[in-house]
């Protein structure tokens, strides 16, 4: 195995959890942040020193700003999403620069606690994939010196496919959930493997559930009340008739529900199995992250869920004298890392097609870019760039540009532009 | 129907063609210019510059062993090219078949003939000092056999009309004085008449006193027909639009069509 360490990240909108792989472990291992009430994870909030170039994050950011040693900013992602900005000292810092510090600092606890600063792959995993995110995240950390190849990135729900699929067979068997409650709000879960299909589908999708509550009302007695019938009544209306086999918990709402939630506990805790599971996502993505290391998958299954695509995108041209299919995206591959660049000569053709094909559609749908805007040039004259990437699971964009033809034919400044959305 | 065809790698490094002063970046792009410009091919085409062009710059290790194999010795040139052509498929079995038919009208020739073919080619392409070069291997040193006059007659003919394209008219005259005097074609003479009188000079005697004032007369008109209508589509050229633009667009477009020109005539010169 590839020196290193291998690491889960979640970065929530309010807050992160660090899980890690450690060899002869069976399970990832969760840093511990502070000795505070819940140790496993650190506020998305970076305090920069009074007069010094010194970057704080976490609670200690927060009394330090109380205190008056710095100024602090907090829910970093939001920032980031928003691409912000925040002043220190008459400096004036984008999000991106905040969140690199961020990264920085929290990285350098567990880079002490392991005594190694060698990753060997790290697998972030976030609620909701949004591209300026998620290219600002690898920015950061290509700004750290990390190789491009070992940052990865994928949704939540993914990384619960990951944690589930990960546990023992019996505990997904058959449909496998999992509430998870934070200040987010309430988002339930739900994973299967669908043995119907060749090759079998490991599937998993998020509900965000409008039933959630702020965490704020389980401070009181009648809050805590409320908060237990709600969830009770949820999971009597969701898993009624499910052939549940396992049910999990997480987020920091449900630290505590074994103080707030006993209806609700019994109710799901009947005839199943339910795990409270600190950094669920986190694990989940320290999974995720091993299949990098591997020659060979340890699931052999085409995930599907959030973040994966379900399509299979084909290319048809010629290489010598043979037709080739080119494969420029399959079902189950990560939206984000799919990107797809070749170059191409039209031959008598005024039109690129390709074929994309939903997963268990037989016949595949052709879609068309017309090659009008290009100067008319003789035949086989124009050399073109065509470039393949997704914007989310369900749009994908391609870019052609003219590369001429070597002296022969100069390259023109033209790019044809289209997005295509998967219905 | 129509097709796409996937394209290889490009090189980083070109590889350069210095008959036409050109760099090829591609495998379609070497295919066309051999496939455009076969009688500027010469025996020493298929060299290990090309072969390290093509395993090392656009990675075709499998395509450089191949032809590696199949070539021995330039008369297996031909063969060669045709395999690269076929491999890459760059052009279809039709225009193969064109290709293959040009491959054999090239084989046919002699030496001489090859060498004049090259040179045709380049004056095509209006490198006019370069076919000068391969023209006068033709006409000096020692005479080969398979030369004859006629031959050499328009051998000469040709190197004074690349002369007469650089305007160097002199030299034009000179040569087509020795294609006169090898062919004594009046067509020749009239010729020397033209160049003479678009130079300025006095008629030579040698090949004028002879002629009678009619006849003079008649090639006077001919030059005058043509300098009319030379004048006159001189006006309908697009250059020429450039001055009717103001000042400023004009002096834009003039320096692009003086650079143009400059690197015209550079290559001219090759």
């Amino acid at each position: 195995m590839e020196k290193g360490l291998i690491i889960g990240y979640d970065l929530c909108k309010d807050y992160c959890r660090i899980s890690w792989f450690e060899e002869g472990r069976d399970e990832p291992q969760d840093l511990v942040f502070s000795d505070e009430e819940n140790p496993y994870l650190v506020q998305n909030s970076i305090c920069k020193k009074k007069g010094k170039d010194e970057w704080l994050i976490g609670q200690i950011a927060y009394e330090t700003a109380l205190l008056g040693g710095g100024a602090i900013v907090d829910k970093l992602l939001r920032m980031v999403a928003m691409k912000g900005f925040a002043t220190f000292e008459g400096v004036r810092y984008s999000a991106e620069d905040l969140l690199y510090h961020f990264l920085d600092e929290s990285l350098k606890l567990l880079f002490k606690a392991k005594n190694t600063t060698e990753i060997s792959q790290i697998m972030f995993t976030v609620q909701d994939l949004d591209s300026v995110v998620l290219d600002t995240v690898i920015r950061c950390m290509k700004r750290l010196g990390i190789e491009r190849k070992r940052i990865h990135i994928i949704s939540h729900t993914e990384a619960y496919l990951f944690f589930v699929l990960s546990q023992k067979r019996e505990l997904w068997s058959n449909i496998s959930v999992l509430y998870d409650l934070s200040g987010d709000g309430l988002n339930y879960y739900e994973m299967e493997v669908l043995r119907g299909i060749k090759p079998n589908v490991a599937y998993a999708k998020r509900t965000f559930l409008e039933e959630g509550f702020s965490l704020d009302i389980l401070n009181t007695p009648a809050g805590c009340r409320m908060a237990d019938s709600i969830m009770t009544k949820c999971v009597e209306r969701m898993l009624n008739k499910k052939l549940i086999s396992s049910a999990y918990l997480s987020g920091n709402g449900m630290d505590a529900c074994q103080k707030w939630g006993s209806s609700f506990l019994k109710v799901l805790c009947t005839r199943r199995r339910v795990f409270f599971i600190e950094n669920l996502f986190a694990k989940g993505a320290v999974y995720a992250a091993g299949e990098y290391l591997r020659d060979t998958s340890a699931y052999p299954y085409k995930i599907m869920c959030e973040g994966r695509i379900d399509v299979d995108i084909n290319f048809d041209g010629y290489k010598g004298m043979n037709l080739k299919t080119l494969n420029l995206a399959s079902v189950g591959s990560n939206w984000y890392e799919t990107k797809q660049s070749f170059d191409i000569i039209p031959d008598q053709e005024t039109t690129l097609r390709f074929r994309v094909r939903k997963l268990g559609e037989r016949s595949p749908l052709t879609l068309e870019i017309p090659l009008t805007d290009f100067d008319i040039r003789k035949n086989k004259m124009r050399r073109i760039g065509v470039n393949l990437s997704f914007s989310s699971e369900n749009e994908f964009n391609v870019t052609l540009k003219d590369k001429g033809f070597g002296e022969f034919c100069p390259a023109t400044d033209t790019v044809i532009r289209k997005t295509f959305t998967i219905s | 129907m129509g097709r796409y065809l996937l394209c290889g790698k490009e090189a980083e490094v070109p590889f350069e063609v210095e008959e036409l002063d050109i760099r090829l970046y591609t495998i379609e792009e070497l295919c066309y210019y051999i496939y455009h410009n076969l009688p500027l091919i010469g025996d020493d085409f298929i060299s290990e510059r090309l072969l390290h062009f093509i395993r090392n710059e656009l990675e075709m290790p499998e395509t450089a062993d191949k032809i590696e194999r199949f070539y021995s010795s330039p008369s297996d040139q031909d063969s060669t090219l045709f395999m690269l052509l076929s491999e890459v498929g760059y052009y279809t079995e039709y225009e193969m078949q064109e290709f293959q038919n040009r491959l054999v009208f090239r084989r046919r020739k002699n030496g001489p003939e090859r060498v004049r073919y090259k040179a045709d080619s380049m004056m095509e392409k209006k490198r006019y000092l370069g076919a000068v070069r391969y023209y006068k291997t033709l006409v000096t040193g020692e005479r080969d056999g398979r030369i004859s006059p006629q031959f050499t007659a328009e051998v000469l003919e040709s190197i004074a009309n690349c002369y007469g394209k650089l305007c160097q008219f002199e030299q034009a005259l000179e040569y087509l004085e020795k294609a006169y005097d090898q062919s004594g074609s009046e067509r020749l003479l009239k010729k020397i008449y033209d160049v003479t009188v678009l130079s300025g000079q006095e008629l030579p005697e040698k090949y004028f006193g002879t002629c009678s004032d009619a006849r003079l007369a008649e090639w006077q008109q001919s030059y005058w027909n043509r300098e009319a209508v030379c004048k006159s589509s001189l006006e309908e050229n697009p250059a020429m639009q450039m001055f009717l633009h103001t000042p400023e667009v004009m002096n834009e477009e003039l320096k692009q069509y003086v650079e143009e020109q400059k690197e015209l005539y550079r290559g001219m010169l090759e």
